[in-house]
């Protein structure tokens, strides 16, 4: 039978069952944070780097992936040459890095021509990722205005 | 002031999360604040407002890993369990106290090298050795001390570094590619007995931990992985959290072990603190 109250425990506290929360809770939270970010990353091009799930160096590191942005007005034939990340674009651009997707490339997309003036043939370039889209060669649809190309390298 | 309390394992990991900062900018710079106060606090408090300082800390990381899940490295959330996990058990009176932290400690580090075997299990690029192989001749993992090991292996590195620079500032264009320039068949053999080192450690510390946690062999292990993995890669932050918590498990029965771990964790920060690092 478990003491209530015990002394030194907090009121109402059942003093074993205080002990077993403070030995288990914290393992057990890493067990399913873990075991989430395992499967996702199994199954998804989430990154094993990041997320709580310790897959760190089992895979190259998520910034060692690079995928040039080129994104300029349609018929445009100058050629991008390779710049900074726009500052407002590296949350995204982070966020494409560690969980590649089309859905976060598209993101990354909109907020490129977001951030830039298109209306010339200058630009744009953000460094970006990604083994995984090797598998499907992403090829992406802007407005009629702007053609938005990824052109993908890696290193063999 | 003994030494002993000093190297409490939450002395501990409060410098571990204070040693981190500079790793922080996915955490909103208020609550970064709040940390480093909170875990000041926790080092320096007592009783309920120690308790309630951890609190701080746990709740501090939670939330910023809550917001930005894929921002923070891996260590990051070790450090918010292990912050947890102090909270608890300064719930608890003496000794139940220190048992609990020691065994949470135990099992976080058994999540860690459980999961950290799984991964690289899991990762084909991890067991064909294709990682360390590009590591090596990309210059990341401990070529200060390797290159002069293998012949050619510098060479070919500077090689890569001028390579990788003039193509990375070049235009892009559909399917080009460079090579590596790769000195032989010893880089990528070398890169798979690395690998295959390492899932043995991690699992082998994985198993000690699950079964024979207070075992020399065990503590001996995690020592040795703490330093070999430290002669290899900047990852000082992370192996002194370990080490943090392997100091915690060793409480208060093996004071031997709880003091070399403690020290190594000490050792481990003020090395990175310093810049002294594995040399890349």
């Amino acid at each position: 039978m478990a003491d209530r109250a015990a002394p030194g425990y907090p009121d109402g506290m059942e003093a074993p069952r205080l002990a077993k929360l403070a030995k288990w809770a914290p393992p057990l939270l890493l067990g399913a944070v873990a075991s989430v970010q395992l499967a996702a990353a199994q199954l998804s091009p989430l990154t094993r780097w990041r997320g709580g799930g310790f897959g760190m160096y089992a895979e190259i590191h998520p910034d060692a992936r690079r995928v040039w942005i080129d994104a300029r007005p349609e018929g445009c034939a100058g050629e991008a040459a390779p710049g900074p990340t726009p500052t407002d674009v590296a949350p995204r651009l982070h966020h494409a890095q560690r969980a590649a997707s089309r859905t976060s490339l598209e993101a990354l997309a909109r907020s490129v021509v977001a951030a830039r003036d298109l209306s010339g043939c200058r630009e744009v370039t953000g460094e970006l990722f990604a083994p995984e889209l090797l598998r499907e060669p992403p090829a992406l649809g802007w407005r009629s205005l702007t053609r938005v190309t990824l052109a993908v390298r890696d290193l063999e | 002031m003994s030494l002993d309390r000093w190297l409490r394992a939450e002395v501990l990991v409060a410098l571990s999360i204070l040693a981190m900062q500079p790793g922080l900018p996915w955490l909103p710079f208020g609550l970064r604040v709040a940390l480093a106060i909170a875990a000041l606090g926790g080092c320096v408090l007592r009783g309920r407002a120690r308790s309630a300082a951890w609190f701080a800390v746990a709740g501090a990381l939670v939330v910023g890993l809550a917001l930005a899940p894929l921002a923070a490295p891996n260590h990051h959330f070790l450090l918010a369990y292990a912050a947890l996990a102090v909270a608890l058990s300064g719930l608890l009176p003496e000794p139940a106290r220190t048992h609990a932290l020691s065994e949470s400690s135990r099992w976080l580090l058994f999540g860690v090298m459980l999961f950290a075997t799984l991964q690289k299990a899991l990762a084909d690029p991890y067991l064909d050795g294709s990682f360390f192989h590009f590591l090596l001749l990309h210059g990341g993992l401990g070529n200060g001390w390797i290159e002069p090991l293998v012949p050619g292996l510098a060479e070919a590195v500077a090689a890569n570094t001028t390579a990788l620079g003039t193509f990375l500032a070049t235009q892009p264009s559909e399917g080009v590619a460079t090579a590596l320039v790769d000195p032989g068949p010893r880089v990528a053999l070398l890169a798979r007995g690395l690998a295959w080192l390492g899932l043995a450690v991690e699992a082998g510390l994985a198993i000690g931990l699950g079964l024979a946690p207070r075992s020399t062999g065990t503590r001996g292990l995690l020592l040795a992985f703490a330093f070999g993995v430290f002669a290899l890669r900047q990852e000082d932050v992370f192996l002194a959290s370990v080490c943090a918590l392997g100091a915690a498990t060793c409480a208060p029965r093996s004071p031997g072990w709880h003091r070399a771990l403690a020290a190594s964790t000490l050792c481990l920060l003020a090395l990175g603190a310093l810049g002294l690092r594995a040399p890349a």
